[in-house]
This record gives C-alpha cells, sequence and structure tokens, in this order.
C-alpha cells in the first residue's frame, strides 16, 4: 500500500497513524530531487590544468613577463580609442 | 584577516604561462588554503581583457574566440578572488595624489579592506600612493607564512570581528546595499520579505516577522497575547534586561526563576515551584515578589525562557509544564538563532520565538533588528499588525495600538548577505569552541568549560567560563586585559539586583545560582574568524596568570 509520510531529521513519519504487525518493516521512499543536497565534485583540478583547459591550443609559453610592454599596449589603445 | 590585491600583471602571466606565473598559482592556492582573501581591483579588468585578447590574437585567435576564452578565464579568477570596487567618491582627490592613476585606482580601491594588506605585482615603479605596500609574488608567499606563523605579542584580538566578516562578504553585500539605493523601497521593501522567506526555510518555522529590534519582538508577542496588569510572566535574573524590561512595560510582574548553575538557563524545576508558589500565594515554596501588585492578584500568562550565549534553554520540560498550567511560552532567542534543541531549530521552540539582529548576535545586521518566528497563523497576522501602528486592511486604518517596529530594508540588505554564510560560521564557532574547551580542561580542568547538554547545539554567541572565585575571575581579565585579550562579564549584576526592578521587593539570596554565576562567569573572543594561534594564546594567557597567582 502506498501511504503518505514526513521526514524531518532522520524521522519519517505517516501523515495518518498506521498499525504495523511487525516492529521493523523495510520500505521505499520516493525523495523529491529538489531536496537532496547536491554531492561536491571530487577533488578538483589544479588552477593549471583549469586555465590550460579553457585556453585549449592556446596554451603553451614560459616567456618573460611583460609587465612594462602590456602597459604600453594597454596605453596605445587608449591614444587610438581617445585621438581618432 | 589578510588581503592581497592580484595586479594585472600577475594575472596576464598567470594566463599566459609567463615570468613567475608558477609562483602566482602557488601564491593563489596558498592564499585559499590559509584563508587570505584575493581580490582584483574594477579598475583592472579592461586592461587585463584587452591585453589578453590581443596577445590570443596574435596567436591567431578570432575576436570572438578570444573574447570568450577571456570571459571563462574570468569567471575561473572569480571562484578565487574578489572584484574590488572603484569608488566614484575617492576619484577626484586621486588626480592630485597620483603619478600613475591607473596604478593609484587600484591601490586606493584596496582602502576599504580591514586587516593587513598588500598589493602583489612585477612592476617595481607600480604608484600605490604610499598607503599600501607592493611585492612580488616571490616575497608574498612569504609574507602569507610569516605573517600567519608570527602573531604581534600584545596585538589586539578583537571580541568579536565583524571587520573580517564584512571583507569576507564585501561584493554581496555592496551589490545588496547598491540595490536598496537603487529601488529606494526603504520601508518594508522587498528584501523585507525575501529574509522573512529564507528565515522561515532556515528555521522551519511557518511564519517570521522582520521587526526594529530583538527587544521590540519580545515586546510585540506579549502585547499580541494581551499581557498587562495583574499577569504575571516568569523569566530568568540571568540575562540582559531587555527580558524582564518589556513585561513590567506592558505593566505585567515579572517573576523570576533561577537558573540551572551548568547550563544558565531558567531552571525547569524551579519554574514549577515558582508557579505553585504564586498560585497558592505562598513564598515558602519560591521566592516571589514582595512589592507592587499583590501576588494573590497576579495570573500566571506566560514564560519566557532565555537561550543564553546561543544555548537553548531545557524546552520539553518547560513545554510541559506551559502546557500543564495554560501557558504561553516565548523564547528569547536574541543570542541563539542557529541554535538546535533535539534536531528543532531556535524559532520552533517555544510558541513564539523572538531574535535579535544587533550587531554582535550570531547573525547581526549594521544597527538595530530582531525577528519573531511562530507557527500560529494568528499571532504572525496580530503581529504584522502591530509592527505598522497596528494598521488593518492599511496603515490609514488602525484596529489596535502598535508601535513603529518595522525592520529597514537597508539592515534586511545587509542580513541577506550574512545569512548566505551563517550556517558555515556556525560550524567555524563550533570548532573554535571545542578547541577552547580542549584547551582549557588541559590547562585548567578547574575552570568550568561552557556545558552542551546531549542533544543540543549551541549557537555560541559567547564562550563563557565559569572561574572559581570572583578574585580569580578578576586576575584572569586582567592578565587576559594586560596581552591585548578583551573578556567581559555577562552579566555582573542579575535583573532582581536592578534599582529598575526594585519595586518587585526581591532580595539578593532568592536566586543564589545567578548571583553566584555573575560573580565568576567572564566570556573570551568568540566568533568565526579566530584563528588557532590566537585561541592558544588566549588559554595560554589565562594558564600564565593561574600559574603565577
Amino acid at each position: 500500500m502506498q501511504i503518505k509520510a514526513v521526514y524531518e531529521d532522520g524521522i519519517i513519519k505517516p501523515k495518518t497513524p498506521l498499525k504495523l504487525k511487525k516492529t521493523q518493516v523495510e520500505v521505499t521512499v520516493i525523495i523529491p530531487d529538489d531536496c537532496l543536497e547536491k554531492e561536491k565534485p571530487e577533488a578538483s583540478e589544479s588552477l593549471r590544468q583549469k586555465i590550460r583547459k579553457i585556453l585549449g591550443k592556446y596554451s603553451k609559453r614560459g616567456t618573460a613577463s611583460l609587465a612594462g610592454q602590456d602597459k604600453k599596449l594597454w596605453h596605445e589603445h587608449l591614444v587610438r580609442k581617445y585621438n581618432r | 584577516m589578510k588581503h592581497i590585491l592580484l595586479d594585472v600583471n600577475v594575472i596576464l602571466d598567470l594566463w599566459l604561462e609567463r615570468g613567475e606565473y608558477q609562483l602566482a598559482e602557488k601564491l593563489i592556492e596558498d592564499a585559499e588554503e590559509k584563508g587570505v582573501l584575493l581580490w582584483v581591483s574594477a579598475s583592472s579588468i579592461p586592461i587585463i581583457e584587452y591585453v589578453f585578447i590581443q596577445q590570443l590574437k596574435k596567436e591567431g585567435a578570432d575576436s570572438e574566440e578570444a573574447r570568450e576564452i577571456c570571459r571563462k578565464l574570468f569567471e575561473l579568477l572569480f571562484e578565487y578572488a574578489r572584484p574590488l570596487s572603484n569608488f566614484g567618491f575617492e576619484q577626484p582627490a586621486l588626480l592630485t595624489r597620483a603619478v600613475d592613476i591607473e596604478d593609484a585606482q587600484i591601490a586606493l580601491s584596496m582602502n576599504c579592506l580591514h586587516g593587513e594588506k598588500c598589493i602583489v605585482t612585477s612592476d617595481i615603479t607600480f604608484d600605490n600612493l604610499g598607503i599600501v605596500v607592493c611585492l612580488t609574488v616571490a616575497d608574498a608567499l612569504k609574507w602569507i607564512d610569516e605573517k600567519d606563523s608570527n602573531p604581534k605579542e600584545n596585538s589586539q584580538i578583537p571580541f568579536i570581528d565583524l571587520k573580517a566578516q564584512q571583507d569576507s562578504i564585501r561584493p554581496q553585500l555592496e551589490k545588496n546595499i547598491y540595490k536598496v539605493l537603487h529601488h529606494g523601497r526603504y520601508i518594508l521593501g522587498p528584501e523585507v520579505k525575501e529574509l522573512e522567506k529564507r528565515l522561515c526555510e532556515y528555521t522551519r518555522a511557518k511564519h517570521s516577522i522582520g521587526v526594529s529590534s530583538g527587544t521590540d519582538a519580545l515586546l510585540m508577542v506579549l502585547m499580541a497575547w494581551d499581557i498587562g496588569p495583574g499577569d504575571a510572566v516568569f523569566t530568568t535574573p540571568f540575562t540582559f534586561i531587555a527580558t524582564a524590561e518589556v513585561i513590567q512595560l506592558l505593566g505585567a510582574t515579572p517573576v523570576f526563576v533561577d537558573i540551572d548553575p551548568r547550563t544558565f538557563n531558567i531552571d525547569p524545576v524551579k519554574l514549577e515551584l515558582a508557579i505553585e508558589a504564586l498560585r497558592k500565594n505562598d513564598a515558602n515554596i519560591y521566592p516571589l515578589p514582595r512589592a507592587g501588585t499583590s501576588n494573590s492578584q497576579l495570573t500566571p500568562k506566560a514564560i519566557i525562557p532565555v537561550d543564553l550565549f546561543g544555548l537553548p534553554a531545557d524546552y520539553d520540560p518547560i513545554m510541559e509544564i506551559a502546557g500543564r498550567y495554560g501557558l504561553k511560552v516565548l523564547s528569547d532567542s536574541a543570542q541563539g538563532l542557529g541554535s538546535e534543541y533535539k534536531g528543532k531549530k531556535s524559532g520552533t521552540l517555544g510558541h513564539a520565538t523572538a531574535t535579535s539582529f544587533f550587531p554582535a548576535k550570531p547573525l547581526g545586521c549594521y544597527g538595530d533588528g530582531g525577528a519573531v518566528f511562530t507557527n500560529d497563523d494568528e499571532l504572525a497576522e496580530i503581529l504584522e499588525s502591530i509592527r505598522v501602528h497596528g494598521k488593518g486592511k492599511d496603515k490609514y486604518d488602525n484596529i489596535r495600538i502598535g508601535l513603529n517596529a518595522r525592520l529597514h530594508t537597508m539592515q534586511a540588505a545587509v542580513l541577506l548577505a550574512k545569512l548566505d554564510i551563517f550556517p558555515e560560521e556556525l560550524e567555524i564557532k563550533q570548532k573554535v569552541a571545542s578547541q577552547y574547551t580542549e584547551q582549557i580542561r588541559q590547562q585548567a580542568p578547574h575552570l568550568a568549560t561552557p556545558y552542551v547538554p546531549k542533544g543540543l547545539k549551541s549557537a555560541w554567541a559567547q564562550y563563557s567560563v565559569l572561574a572559581q572565585s570572583n578574585e580569580e575571575r578578576n586576575a584572569i581579565q586582567k592578565a587576559l586585559k594586560e596581552a591585548g585579550i578583551p573578556s567581559m562579564v555577562y552579566y555582573p549584576k542579575p535583573l532582581h539586583m536592578q534599582t529598575a526592578f526594585s519595586n518587585l521587593g526581591y532580595e539578593k539570596d532568592d536566586f543564589p545560582v545567578s548571583v553566584g554565576t555573575s560573580a565568576r562567569i567572564f566570556s573570551l573572543p568568540m566568533h568565526g574568524y579566530l584563528k588557532q594561534v590566537e585561541i592558544q594564546r588566549i588559554t595560554q594567557n589565562i594558564t600564565k596568570n593561574l600559574l603565577s597567582s
């Protein structure tokens, strides 16, 4: 038979009282998917692996840092953009 | 709490695998592991975006492809580092102070953060305005470790660290506050409704009503229950004045009941004695008020158990007694939001629960605030009316005398940001409490650490310890103060000894447990941002004092 029950803090209580012949009975319970905590993903990738995955074929390198050149590139861009 | 702001070049090096990118990667991973917050100035974002896309285009990517990769990399970056706002009001001053305005904007964005902070950059000419230290990636790695293992000997430990908490939720906090400024619904705006809904989900109470303070939360419930002159309300004298103040404010009479010596909460055995004493007008059964309204004219109406320091009162016997005598139970859970009693959360343990959002409370706003929880539909409706001057169908239809007791929308916005991290903070505080208890038991076993009965969970609003004597308590507090460690006494004088309640005619010895506890108790710093080394420093300073005395 099917009955309605409420699960709260580890206890399943039938909405209407039940008289059972045994003190222990195995039951099947349907729990709505939206009530379940999502399982945590398995051991995550390293930051490097994640970056390389996003970069795909553009992932390579080992060149020197180019802080000065980056800045120059940005400033040239600004000059081009606003000095038209 | 420590903060690292990543400069443009560090992020570009990381993405493009240039220069010290492996160290940058280690820095990000170390920071996450060691609780150092990482930031990226909002003003850096367009520069990073432009330079990165140009680089990828040089390598053959088309604009759309480069932009998509860049977007995904930013998404990933924001899992580790938070974007830091640049405020408009700070910009004019930059024009006179900055040599390099881009750098200066980045440096200035760190002004809003508390604690120790640095900018990590490979640019040796970075214009930091002289307000924040600049480090290379390699030096920043050392900086994290040096600072972590070497706290200054006498640096002040905050009793509750609201600044660290603010920094950890800053982006969400700014967003929520901005939303209120933008929509302008300052009174009972959508944030109040959202907070009430989320608090119902959290506590599993049917109704949550946001109000102006914890005190008003208590007052409103008593008003809704029509408590007034001639009514007796039983409560503990070992609490903050608000608990009993609201009873007397309505003309009713507080009848005090002593506390359990281990939990510091109302003792259910004595509660029943007090009810019987009042019903029989026999102070030989239990001490009763000696002045004011004659006890024979008082009608027992309600009980206000207090979840002191965040530990729930013993609700099973309290509710059973209340049921037998036909009394209402208003749970004063000003300190107890987040606590649990036998699987049920605070908010569902009495007929109604009042909580406080005072800044230092487990869930605190940036001002005054509070809430009432109940499963009683009729009570909820009356409370919503009382909250707005006793409104009926609207605020110009007044069906009862009420209050102006609404929770401010701005405070609800703050609370929503804090509620996001509330369960996590409770877990961390549980760990802090366990560490305190373990170390105090090892080092000073004669001190009584907090007792948490089986099946209960404290919200750890306070971590309170009982010394053996008043002299020992005072000596410990003095030693802690000298070591830069704050401690507090909650509460130095029980309510029955306060002038405000002298009209009740109670005598000091009527409640010996409360009196004895107030002479010996002290509370230690307790918050989710206490470090292990700080806990050690605190407990060692307690022990050091005991050994030298």
